[in-house]
This record gives C-alpha cells, structure tokens and sequence, in this order.
C-alpha cells in the first residue's frame, strides 16, 4: 500500500469510529447513588433521542490522564471526579431486554405473577382508592411505605417512622452514645475531606474497602500508600483495597474483629502506650475505668490478650501485639502524628455491631486520634460540610406544611414482622408485649395495621433475610411495586406494578428528591466540599414509563393533595413529558440564579479567587461548580478538640460508659441528646432491655467457633461489588461479561467438600438455599464464605420449605442472610450468616 | 510518524474494569468475547501469602507488529499519525494468521470471520480526546502520549512478570509492575494457617486455585473470555 493509500485509508476509519457520535447532543448527568458517596458527571451522546456512549464528562485537567497536578491542587480539591465502572455502565443497563414499560397489574399471584397491562389512569386510581380505604378502614399506621415515596404520607395522613438507622445501626448507637454524634441527620456533617488521607501517618482499616465503596477515596489511598504511609488492611477477604493500597494484609476470621480491637487495648493499657493529654482532657475517667477492668479481666476474669484473640481471630499473638505498639506510636493529638483507624459499617452489620463500632471509638480516643486532622472518629455518616453555600431548590417549591408527621412507632425493620405475627396478636396466641417487643414498638404506642404496601427501593432483596420480606408481602391485601425491570424481586411479590424511569439518565430528578443537584453535604458525602454538580435528563423513558415523582405527584392530586405537596406541578401533571421536563429546567434555573448573588457575597468575604459564578447558560452547559479549596479542610470534632465545645454527651467528654443504656427503664425511651436535640433512636420496645452500658465481648451465635456452627460451619459474608450500586446492575450483560458471580470459598474448605473452581454447589443457611457456581481461591480466609451483594432473586423449579417459591439460582445474597439478633438491636441491617456449602 | 503509546502502572490497578466497559461503550461492542480491551488476572501463591497480578491489554500498537508482517492479505497496516495498527475489513479473510503470530493474542474473532482489533481510539484522537480507556481511571494507572514521552516519564519497562518477551514486537506500552508487599508487623504466615487449621499440604497443591497463571493467547474466544472475567469483588 501506498503511503497516500494508507493515509486516505486511515482518516476514513477515524472518521467511520466517529460516525457514531457525530452530530449527537452532549448532555450530562451526575451519577450519584445511594451507597457509593461520590458524585460524578457523565458526559451522554444522543442522537435521534438515543443515548450512544458515556464518557467522563468532568471539565477540569482534561486529557491529562494522570493528573500529576501536584499536591496543592488535590489539596485544593482541583482534580477530576472521574465516574467509575458503575458510572460507566449506564447504557447497557437501560437499554435492558426486561425494562417495565406499562403499569401491569397482577393477575396470577404474588411470588408466580402473571401480568396484564393497564392504563395509568387506572393504575394511579386504585391505587390513591387503597390509600384512602386503608386509611379509613385501618387507621393512619396502616400504610408501609419505603423509598422518598413516604413523603406523601406527611402530607395524606398515612405512613409511619421508624426507629433506628437502615444501614449502620451498631456504628449509629456507638456514635451517638460515645461521641454525642447524631449519625441519621441529614445535613449533619460527620464526614472528611477525602485528601485529609495524605495527613495520616498510619491507615488501619478493619474490613474497609474504599477501592470498592468509596470512588473518591481510591485515588487519595494510591497517594497515600505512594508517599509511604503505612495502610493495615485486616479482612478475611483478600480484597481490592488490600491489594491495591494496603502495605499489609492481615487476614481475619469473618466476624471475629472485636477480638482482636479488643487485644489491641489490651496491649495499649499494659505498655501504657496511650495519649494520656487527649484521655485526661477529654475522655470521662469512670467510663474508661469500667472498660480497661473489662479489657484486663478484672469483671469477667477474662485477660484479653492477644494469646486470647489468636484462638478466635486467627490472627497470630505476635502480629497483635506488633500492630498494638504501632498504633500507640501514633498519638494525633499529642504527638501530631495521627492514625486514620476504621471499623467500617460492613463490619458492624451483625450481631455485636455496636460493640465493633463503640471499640473502634475507644480505641482512637485512647490513642488522641478523634477530632484531629488526619484522625478519624471511625464511624460516620453525612458529608463533609460545604465550603461555600449551594443553590437550594426547596424554598423553590412552595410546599405546605404536612399534615401528619409520621411518628416512629416501631424499629426501622420491623414491619416485616408487624404483619407476619399480626394473626396471633389478634387471636391471643402471641400477647401484646411480646408484639411490641418483637416489632420495637414501645409501650404507650400506637401499634401498626399494615394492609398496603408502596415499595419504592430495593429494599425486599436489598436487604437481610429476603424470604422474611416476600412472604410479608404475600400476607399484605395490596402491593405496589415502582420498578423499572420486570425481574426485579419486588415486582414478583406485586399486585400492581409502576414502571418508572432511570434516576440516572431518564429523569431530571436525582436521587434523593433535590431536583437534580448534588452536593458533598448530602448524598454525595465521600466527596470534597469545593463543587456541585446539576444533572440533565439525558434521554426520555422507555413506553409509558414516568418519573418517581410523576407518581407521587399523580397520587398526591388523586388524593386531593396537590396544593400543598406539588403546588408547582400542578398545572403539569397531566400535560405531558415535555411541559413536565420544562418546569424541572425552570426550577433548575430559578435556584441557580438566586444562588448567584448568594455566592458573589460568600466570594468577597472570603476572599476566593472565583469572584463570580458563570451565568446559567454557562453552568448549564456542563453543569459543575468547583472553587479551589483555601481553608482548612474539613473534618467532625474539631471544635470539641481545639475549642471549648463539649461533647453532646451527659458529660461533656467521651464517654465508654453510657447512662442511658444503663438505665432498666431505657426500652421506654428515646434517646434524647443532653442539647435536646431527639436521636430518632430507640433502643426499647424490644424487651429484655439488657444491652450493655459499654462495649463488652460476648461471643455472638454466629460466630464461627460456637456450637451453632456445627450444622452451618462457614460464615457468610456480603460485601458490595465495584459493579454493583447496591442492587443496581444485576442483570447488566456488560457486567456478566465482565466478571463472574460466584461463591468466594478458600481452597481448604473447596478440597474438603470435593469442590473445585466452577462447580455448581448448593449454599444453604437457616434461611434459604440455593445454587451458583463456586470461586475457589486463596484470597478468604478459611472458614469464610463470600457472595457478592445485589443480586436478583431468581427462583428455580425447586421448591422447599425455606423456599416456597423457588431456590435461588442467581446469588441473591440475602435469601441467606438472618434477621436475627439480639433483641437490643433494632433496626439493625444484617450481613451475614453461618452456612454450609456442599458440591452438587 | 509520532509512536502513541500506553502506560499501565499496576501498582496502582484496582481491576474495577472501568477501562474495559469504557472500551464496550465507546466502540459499541455487544459481546465479551469481540471485546477490544481485554484484562488479565490471575493469584500467585497460597493462603495467607498471597498476591495478584493484572494486565491491561488492549492491542499495543506494536512498533514493529508481528501481525502485519504474518498477514498474506495486506490487511494489516501501520497508520501514519499515531503508529497505530489497524486492519483493512475488506482485505481481510480471516485466516487468523494475526493471531498467530502476535505473542499476545491481541487481533479479535468472534462471530464474524473478519478480524477486529482496538483502533486506538484515532477518531477520538483526531478530535482531541484521549482513547477511551485511558480517563476512566479511578487511581489514575494509566497514562498515554508519544511513546518516548512515556518512556521518560515511565521508565523502559515493556512486559510484566510472566508476559511474552517483548523484544521481537516492541509493544508500545511502558509498565510498571506491583510492589511486592512489606511486613509492617511480623507475621508468621505457618503460624495463622495454623491457627486457621489450613491444612498445609494444599501448598504444593498450585492446581486447586483456578487462575494462577497467565495465558493471553487463548484461541476459543468464550473460554478466553471465561480466562479474561475477574470475580465480582
């Protein structure tokens, strides 16, 4: 060939690999997700209302692949917030075979379910009919309702609170009892500035797989481990963090880490490797007596050394101990050489939670290493606090006042079992306080009815012991599921579906409901505090798919509630997609302009170099916001430390022992915080109200050295995936390419049990059973299972007693998990279980 | 003539494989096995000392391609701009003889008997835009540019452990290898696997675990697409 062949040849296929976006419209959306904390710009091609490729849309060091900016410009929060994998998966994901296009009501039954489509007007008619028959019929606490759909009932007199927290219940009480920090506020910033990292002097994270679960910690680990900070990572999973950021790997006996923190203290007291200025200052003296009597031995004649956590943890005495010296080298507060140390919420997913997370908190208080910058307090939820004020699109809508503010009348996961033991409260068999006390429904209460269920989120399969949940909502007369893909678990356990657009791609809203911005103070709280993003729609939903909030804005005006929930959209509601998409735009910009002034006068007194906010049209034309950061970064506690700010707690200090929890009349009470501000906790109605004042060691059920574990003799566990946002991306077919679900299984249990590396084997717990293939491999510990969170629930022809409607075929982790625990725990989320694995 | 090329830092990959939907996406790839970008993993050693390797393996647009010489089409040709090597669709007759010869599997066939291969992104290139595996890097791992930039930044690194010696082809890739990790506190591994009650002669047993070797040049695209899946983590 030619040379002049070749060039003429060549910049034809350049231009035939850019046919397919030439021309298209560039819009962007934010990719933020319940769970993953990050929030990123996605840059969307469309043409002819298609979406055609996905590219990070971030603006800033364009083409600069590496970013070596330098230091102060990742100080300053001036780098790319670059979408991950779960980010990049969008287009296959909703261009899947088994979208819900129409409103299907339910005509074979729950759990088997045949379909017949429906009209919406139809479908939102019976559905606001349920409600208010519900209502009348069953009184206001008759209505479960889950996802930013119990909204509507503040304002139409259904719906109920709960107690408790979804996700970190150990870690919520172990914050707000040791620290006085109220975890489950919105708006409360308990997070840290991701490059406060580089300030660490030594990372110890116990089961902590940023690499995974926080995008935007990923690239600040790589820095830290690249400037040599040391990086502990104990898991018994060998994950990506700990081969990507640890220094050193410490594998563990899943579900045995309290041990261990609990050796580690040991250790700390008996070298007195302790901060005694920060433990003088500020933790309160009787409580820390109380534990270090515990942690010797002197109340239960139990010396928890590391000898003694060995045997239970796996990990030898001799690396107990070297890691205990290590840790008491790094005093933050008095030595200024502060240890970034987290249980993380995975680990506080079981029974004992609060007591990981309660020692978590011992721990670095004895070490000075809570409210100093490059410390960590272990816990946390919420984000950091901005560093200049956002736009605020709620004074925008005009909403009324709600009429029904939903009191939490029982633990957050209750209500499973609310309407499963209902039958025998009602014919006497079970009495009222053993209901109460199953339910977490204190007395004094009203107790719960529940006929309807509105199921929004993926909570059914999203959450522990998936069977508990479907054959509640078998029991319930009427259940509407908002999905959008038909084999979603919640679909099949439906009487009426709802088909519903992405929140990703499809909708101009976001998740949660903030009319698609996103900042680092609320969802977005892995995150720095120097930008926000606004998001497009990017394309419209398939069928007759619409918004989440088109179906609550419909219900609300079928219930006669339109003026006081959606006085904005009214005039919309039924004038379809494109005056819909317009009002959203509008609102988008009314908040942004009103912003602009709000932001020019923070500018001036602060000084900032970003005098002014580009105008609309310029936002709006990549829609993120980012000013250098200038002050110091952001971190929770400081002013407790550097200031004269006490501790929200009844002494001020921090305190190992609470007085709350000691109190035998706690079951009746919520915790209310010594500056009046309520916890929205409870730890009562479950009766016997025994949990222990301070964080003690009991060994748990599940552990797996206890007798329990002799019929399931493996331990579960579930983590997240790099491909999954939660349940989100199941049925992905760029995902199942991309890797395989299989069971996790270490080479010595799989040559046991005859089991080798893809083998279908069958996985069963006190809870459910099912089939997938195995993944044997050095990187778990021996005695640990793993099954990789998300999964869909898809049953087989096979039927059981645990499983009536089918085994589970795809992996749905928690068809396995238990609900169980102790009765002190409410509301609390359970990943794991004791298991069995065995070859097919 | 500028030589792009690749820089692949696994020290600092997560194998999140945000690179390889990147790839699906931009090109429109429905199936695994006609992916362009393929990644490689696979575990060395045995409970509790263990490590993993990765490899990122689009085509590296070879300075001197084994596969445009083994071609008997002329389908196989050195673009002009960007050293990249594409692949004349209509020459091509999909005799495989790309395949052979190149030491690292790179030219694709699946259902369609005519070679596909990465086309680095020169239409993205041509625009101004890095190839679009390149910016999706979470820890930042890779980097691209002219290949003798990348060898001053990077180092003169052309294959990691257990790849095909690079020398005959000259990959326009540069790669740094994963550190071996430290012992920040003693840790005596015979004692844990004691503790564990792992039963130590599963050591010699290398069988037992799946993938632990690397094998780029895998001819069946499903059981090469089977190699190439990492395990959700």
């Amino acid at each position: 060939m030619s040379d002049t062949a070749i060039d003429t040849k060549a910049s034809q296929v350049s231009q035939k690999l850019q046919e397919r976006v030439d021309g298209a419209e560039i819009r962007y959306t934010v990719c933020a997700q319940n769970g993953c904390w990050s929030a990123c710009l996605l840059r969307c091609y469309v043409k002819d209302g298609e979406l055609v490729a996905i590219d990070n849309g971030d603006p800033i060091n364009e083409n600069d692949p590496r970013e070596d900016v330098g230091i102060t410009a990742i100080r300053e929060g001036m780098i790319q917030h670059r979408p991950c994998v779960r980010g990049r998966l969008w287009r296959k994901m909703i261009y899947d075979p088994n979208r819900a296009l129409y409103p299907q009501k339910n005509i074979g039954t729950k759990g088997d379910p045949l379909w017949e489509q429906i009209s919406w007007d139809e479908a939102l008619d019976t559905i606001a009919g349920k409600i208010e028959e519900c209502r009348e019929k069953y009184g206001p606490f008759s209505v479960h309702s889950n996802g930013y759909i119990f909204e509507l009932g503040f304002y139409g007199g259904f719906g109920y609170g709960a107690w408790g927290c979804c996700s970190f219940a150990g870690h919520v009480l172990a914050d707000n009892q040791v620290l006085g920090i109220n975890d489950v506020e919105f708006g409360m910033n308990w997070g840290t500035e991701p490059h406060l990292l580089l300030d660490s002097k030594l990372i110890i994270g116990f089961g902590w797989n940023p690499a995974v679960t926080r995008p935007e910690y990923a690239y600040m680990m790589t820095l830290a481990k690249e400037q040599g900070t040391p990086i502990i990572i104990i898991d018994s999973r060998y994950t990506p963090s700990a081969y990507a950021y640890a220094t050193q790997w410490i594998p563990i006996r899943s579900g045995t880490d309290l041990s261990m923190m609990m050796a580690i203290a040991n250790v700390l007291f008996k070298e007195d490797l302790i901060d005694h200025a920060y433990v003088e200052k500020f933790v309160e003296p009787q409580g820390l007596a109380t534990w270090k009597d515990h942690v010797l031995g002197v109340d239960d004649g139990i010396d928890k050394t590391p000898e003694w956590a060995e045997v239970i943890c796996g990990v030898p005495a001799e690396t107990i101990r070297e890691l205990a010296r290590l840790y008491g080298a790094h005093h933050g507060y008095s030595d200024k050489n502060p240890c970034y140390f987290i249980t993380n919420w995975s680990v506080g997913r079981t029974i004992q939670g609060e007591n990981l997370g309660r020692t978590g908190i011992y721990l670095q208080a004895l070490t000075g290493n809570i409210g100093v910058a490059g410390g960590h307090f272990n816990g946390g939820g919420g984000g950091v606090a901005s560093y200049f004020p956002h736009p605020a699109v709620a004074p925008l809508l005009q909403k009324g006042m709600p009429s029904h503010m939903a009191p939490p009348i029982m633990a957050f996961r209750g209500w499973e079992d609310a309407v499963l033991l209902k039958d025998q409260l009602d014919s006497g068999e079970m009495s009222e306080e053993e209901y109460r006390g199953r339910i977490g429904c204190a007395a004094g209460l009203p107790l719960p009815n529940i006929h309807m269920v509105l199921n929004q989120s993926g909570q059914d399969n999203g959450a522990h012991d998936s069977n508990k949940h479907f054959a509640a909502l078998k029991k319930v007369d009427f259940v509407v599921a908002l999905v959008s893909f038909m084999d979603r678990p919640e679909a099949r356990y439906a009487d009426l579906v709802l088909p519903v657009a992405d929140r990703i791609l499809e909708d101009h809203n976001c998740f949660p409901d903030t009319f698609g911005y996103t900042t680092p103070t609320l969802f977005a709280t892995g995150t720095f505090s120097n930008y926000f993003l606004k998001k497009h729609k990017v394309i419209d939903p398939p069928g007759e798919a619409r918004s989440y909030q088109w179906v609550h804005f419909q219900l609300a005006k079928r219930l006669g509630l339109a003026e006081a929930f959606c006085p904005r959209f009214i005039d919309v509601l039924d004038a379809g997609q494109e005056a819909w998409d317009k009002r959203y735009e509008e609102i988008q910009q009314e908040a942004y302009e009103a912003w602009r002034p709000v932001y020019a006068e923070w500018a001036a007194a602060n000084g900032s170099e970003v005098t002014e906010a580009p105008t609309w049209e310029e936002f709006d034309a990549r829609p993120i916001f980012r000013v250098p950061l200038k002050q110091e970064p952001y971190f929770p506690l400081k002013q407790q430390i550097d200031g004269d700010v006490p501790f929200n707690t009844p002494s001020g200090q921090i305190e190992f022992y609470s007085s709350f929890l000691a109190d035998p009349d706690m079951a009746e009470k919520m915790y209310v915080f010594p500056n009046g501000a309520p916890s929205g906790v409870c730890y009562g109605g479950a009766k016997p109200a025994v949990i222990s004042p301070f964080a003690n060691y009991i060994e748990p059920p599940d552990h797996p050295l206890s007798a329990a574990a002799t019929e399931y003799p493996l331990r579960l566990i579930t983590p997240h995936s790099f491909f999954r946002q939660h349940v989100i991306h199941d049925s992905n077919l760029w995902t199942k390419d991309e890797a395989r679900h299989a069971l996790w299984i270490n080479v010595a249990d799989a040559r046991q049990r005859g089991i080798n590396d893809g083998d279908e084997i069958r996985i069963s717990t006190n809870k459910g059973e099912g089939i997938m293939p195995a993944y044997v491999t050095s990187r778990i510990a021996p005695g640990t299972i793993c099954m990789i969170y998300g999964g869909w629930y898809q049953p087989g022809d096979k039927k059981t007693a645990l499983m009536p409607d089918g085994i589970d075929m795809r992996g749905a982790a928690n068809i396995y998990t238990t609900s169980e625990c102790y009765p002190w725990v409410v509301g609390g989320l359970h990943c794991a279980n004791l298991a069995q694995v065995e070859r097919i | 003539m500028t030589q792009q090329a690749f820089f692949f830092d696994e020290s600092r990959c997560l194998d999140c494989r945000a690179c390889s939907i990147a790839c699906q996406d931009w090109n429109d790839i429905e199936k695994g096995t006609e992916k362009y970008l393929r990644r490689f993993f696979w575990e060395e050693g045995t409970f509790p000392a263990i490590r993993m390797h990765f490899v990122f393996a689009p085509c590296y647009h070879c300075e001197e391609p084994a596969c445009l010489d083994a071609c008997p089409n002329g389908a196989i040709y050195k673009e002009p701009k960007y050293g990249a090597v594409l692949v004349d669709e209509e020459l091509c007759k999909g005799c495989k003889s790309c395949w052979k010869a190149c030491p690292y599997g790179s030219p694709r066939f699946s259902d369609e008997p005519k070679m596909k291969k990465c086309n680095l992104c020169i239409g993205r290139l041509d625009n101004g835009q890095l190839p679009a595996c390149i910016d999706t890097c979470i820890p930042r791992a890779l980097d691209f540019g002219p290949l003798e930039e990348m060898i001053a930044k990077h180092g003169t690194c052309r294959a990691l452990d257990s790849m095909p010696d690079p020398n005959a082809v000259k990959p326009a890739i540069i790669f740094k290898a994963a550190e071996v990790k430290a012992q920040v506190v003693s840790y005596n591994a015979e004692k844990a696997r004691e503790l564990f009650g792992f039963d130590s002669s599963i050591l010699a047993d290398a069988a037992s675990v799946k993938k632990n070797r690397l094998d780029m040049k895998i001819e069946d695209p499903c059981e090469e697409l089977a190699v190439m899946r990492s395990e959700e983590c």
